[in-house]
């Protein structure tokens, strides 16, 4: 099994984009050589880190962070403050269900959305999304390589969509997947296709005790091997899933 | 110069479907051979053809149709009712800009949306929607392609949208170019990118009176050719714009 070690980011300006997640977060933030990672002081939330990456300069990528806030509206002004910059607050209703998320960017572009369910406490990083042509599928692949769980929706809220007239595929339209105790981050997925760069911006860091065995486990589950590097203190491989996200094994 | 001729749908049942868009867009529908053909009864609105057609799975491409209705919540009830399917009424709003629109699916799948702008009396195809990575190039081409002139946004909104803390690199994000004289539909071009099916299930049919010599100028400005094919009346080529969408030139 692999576990959630890092959510990484590629910087121009690891510093720089440390600091405005970390004052996003609620995180502290510690130098690692030419890197920088964010933490979070209670240990509950997946740890960030900014590595010095030259990256593609595509805006819409497949993946990006969910956090909550307790006021979204508030929090859209911190984070312009912070030096983000807005997208667009986007709504949507089918018959009764409705929810409002507002699309930022950090300070070198990496898009994030912000929401703010009831009984938000503090900022936290809430999902993980991957924008997909099959929400499902990838989903399973996920859910294997972590010994996830998949979470299951309310039959009422299916009925809500067929009520208000949406069929298949929409329905299928997204998956979700999060970890046996329930801990934070999800992995949400949704039919959504972006742009696929050469080089992510972000990409998840996964750590496990035999990384060869692991490897082969995934490959055999839909991944694809990209190479095998030395790092200073380990030896990871970059894999893609089966959609072509990359993340690294160590 | 390219002039639009028809808006081309890859269907299962053909007959099916131009009775859904005909009822759709208050249209008239016939056969013609084994295809059907939707025409405008005033003369004003693009000429949809139905082609008995294989067609990719996909259901998120990069073109769609906007339809500009007089009453959008009305007309999403009319639509369920026609055999069409709802995927969510969308809001977005930048600072105290915000608009509402309806995503929708056709019998066979394809998405549309209805939306209903200022003194709508009837219903028409506003635009003729291209999802890509860089709007302002594809739009250019387009613009150049059709002899249309760039409809440029106000600059009052431009300011509205910065004021509100949008990203600089989001006011690249769209494009519209519309016939001269302000004709319908307009093109538009905004950054969100989609997946691209071997075979579309929409594309552009356009007419030239020199095929030849114009598929020529369009390969300068940065289409490729497929190929060139005899039909029952015409000879065509099918090309790929700069983003890979493709079209008909006869």
């Amino acid at each position: 099994m692999v576990r959630l070690q890092h959510f990484t980011f590629s910087c121009d300006d690891p510093g720089r984009v440390s600091e405005f997640w970390a004052a996003l977060l609620g995180y502290e933030r510690t130098a690692a050589g030419s890197s920088w990672l964010a933490t979070d002081p209670q240990g509950e939330d997946v740890t960030l880190l900014f590595n010095k990456m030259p990256k593609s300069q595509t805006l819409e990528v497949p993946i990006h962070l969910d956090i909550n806030v307790p006021d979204r509206e508030a929090a859209l002004d911190r984070v312009l403050q912070l030096g983000g910059s807005l997208v667009v607050t986007k709504s949507f209703e089918i018959g009764a269900l409705g929810d409002s998320t507002t699309i930022m960017r950090d300070p070198e572009g990496n898009g994030f959305c912000l929401e703010d369910p009831p009984n938000t406490e503090r900022a936290h990083i809430w999902n993980v999304t991957f924008a997909c042509a099959e929400p499902r599928e990838l989903g399973r692949f996920w859910a294997f390589a972590l010994g996830w769980l998949d979470e299951d929706i309310d039959e009422s809220i299916f009925q809500i969509f067929r009520d208000a007239g949406v069929g298949e595929p929409d329905i299928s339209g997204f998956h979700l997947v999060k970890a046996p105790d329930g801990g934070r981050p999800r992995f949400y997925f949704q039919r959504r296709e972006k742009s696929r760069p050469e080089s992510y911006p972000m990409h998840l860091d996964l750590a496990t005790d035999d990384r060869e065995a692991e490897v082969e486990r995934l490959v055999r589950a839909g991944a694809s091997v990209v190479e095998t590097k030395q790092g200073t203190n380990v030896t990871f491989t970059i894999l893609r899933d089966p959609e072509g996200n990359p993340f690294c094994v160590g | 110069m390219l002039q639009l001729r028809n808006i081309t749908f890859s269907c299962r049942d053909p007959e099916r479907l131009a009775e859904f868009w005909g009822a759709l867009l208050d249209y008239e529908v016939a056969a013609a051979g084994d295809s059907w053909l939707a025409t405008d009864p005033r003369g004003e609105g693009t000429r949809l053809l139905f082609n008995r057609m294989e067609k990719s799975e996909t259901i998120e491409v990069p073109i769609h149709l906007d339809v500009n209705v007089p009453d959008r919540e009305m007309e999403l009830n009319r639509i369920l009712e026609l055999g069409g399917r709802l995927v969510e009424t969308r809001s977005d709003s930048i600072g105290n800009f915000s608009e509402t629109w309806t995503v929708m699916r056709d019998p066979e799948g394809n998405g549309f949306c209805i939306q209903t702008p200022p003194k709508t009396q009837h219903r028409y195809i506003g635009n003729v929607t291209f999802s890509c990575a860089e709007p302002r190039q594809l739009g250019a081409f387009w613009a150049e392609a059709l002899g249309w002139p760039e409809e440029e946004p106000e600059e009052g909104f431009m300011q509205q949208l910065r004021d509100a803390g949008v990203d600089e690199r989001e006011l690249s994000g769209f494009y519209v170019t519309r016939p001269p004289g302000g004709g319908r539909p307009r093109f538009l071009f905004q950054r969100r990118e989609k997946s691209r099916p071997a075979s579309y299930p929409m594309h552009l049919d356009f007419r030239t009176d020199d095929r030849e010599a114009e598929v020529e100028r369009l390969e300068r400005i940065g289409a490729a050719v497929v190929e060139t094919k005899e039909g029952a009346s015409l000879t065509f080529t099918i090309l790929r714009d700069p983003d890979g969408n493709p079209f008909c030139v006869g």
